[in-house]
């Protein structure tokens, strides 16, 4: 190690997190992890944003301590991971709207057409970008069911909620992102 | 309580089960409505672009290493005792481990196969020997009956 890299790692070490006993946070990554990524695979659909989102999750599940620690570790690792990836998502699409208008602006002075090919791709992607405009519950209730693969009653256990309020949030997701995608494609 | 808390759920099951009936997808009349009304094939077609939109981003695969990627990343961040602890090394080689219906999914196949070819059989042989028996006990009514109306005739 030369002494450049050496000074990050003391640098980096200093925002390290943890004191005392933390072995309830790598319990809860093995325990839950697998789960964790596939949900955030699901939102994200990008392996660098889904390590990311992972990453955020866990460091702030270890910045609440023993003592803050979450009585149910699992309802709070997943809403955390929901939120950071939609916030990531959000990010994702101020980077693309600006690269699109850059490439529309390039395309219309060149004189080519803007292709708008449909594909599984594109739905998936569209799902995604208005996914993130839902209401927050609406969106939590659709992540964690559709995306997280949860049931009605653990969603309803996690968010506080009865499972048929689940349900019927559920319902109303679908019904605005069909709106959504309708009014875009008319 | 707990009766009268069962009778709730019984009746609200008994509901829905009539909703869905009379009321649901399932209904004549919505499927007749459906078929004539344009805004609810719309809305019924944006309906199932989302569903589908859904399942394709639930069926999308990821990479088996991905698991271990994040769990080194989110390793990283942790206290120096941590990240060299045995369980911290367990997560980082960590594997998505697939579930039992896919590690025998690839079995599905062969199974299937032998299965299709036992039913074959069995049908074949319950087929072909009740077949046989059938035919045994026709020939023996028909040559009974010959025998009976031929005898009757020399007799008379």
């Amino acid at each position: 190690m030369d002494a450049k890299t050496a000074s990050v790692a003391i640098n980096l070490d200093g925002l390290l997190v943890g004191s005392g006993s933390d072995s309830w946070v790598l319990s809860t990554m093995k325990e839950h992890g697998a789960a964790l990524v596939n949900m955030l695979w699901r939102i994200l659909g990008r392996e660098e944003d889904v390590c990311d989102a992972y990453q955020d999750t866990f460091l702030q599940l270890a910045n609440c301590g023993e003592k803050l620690k979450p009585i149910n570790a699992k309802a709070y690792i997943f809403k955390t991971a929901s939120n950071t990836a939609i916030s990531i998502i959000r990010r994702r699409q101020m980077d693309e709207r600006f690269k699109k208008n850059l490439a529309v602006d390039i395309a219309l002075k060149s004189g080519e057409e803007v292709e708008n090919d449909f594909d599984a791709g594109q739905v998936r992607e569209e799902l995604r970008k208005y996914m993130a405009e839902l209401p927050e519950m609406l969106r939590d209730v659709l992540v964690m069911h559709d995306l997280g693969g949860m049931q009605y009653e653990q969603v309803a256990g996690i968010l506080g909620l009865t499972s048929g309020t689940v349900r019927v949030y559920r319902f109303k997701a679908v019904q605005l992102l069909a709106l959504w995608m309708g009014k875009k494609n008319e | 309580m707990n009766n009268k808390i069962s009778r709730c759920r019984r009746l609200r099951e008994r509901l829905s089960d009539f909703a869905a009936k009379y009321a649901g997808w399932e209904a004549k009349w919505v499927q007749d409505h459906v078929a004539q009304c344009p805004r609810c094939q719309k809305r019924f077609g944006a309906i199932g672009k989302v569903e589908l939109g859904l399942s394709l981003l639930r069926t999308e695969p990821h990479g088996l290493d991905l698991l271990a990627k994040a769990n080194t990343k989110a390793v990283g961040v942790l206290k120096h005792s941590l990240r060299n602890s045995v369980p911290a090394e367990s997560l980082r080689i960590a594997r998505v481990e697939p579930g039992r219906l896919e590690v025998l999914a690839k079995y599905g196949r062969s199974v299937l196969g032998t299965a299709a070819c036992f039913a074959i059989l069995i049908l074949l042989k319950v087929g072909i020997f009740s077949a046989m028996d059938n035919i045994e006990q026709q020939g023996e009514k028909a040559i009974a009956q010959y025998y009976s109306e031929h005898t009757g005739q020399d007799i008379s």
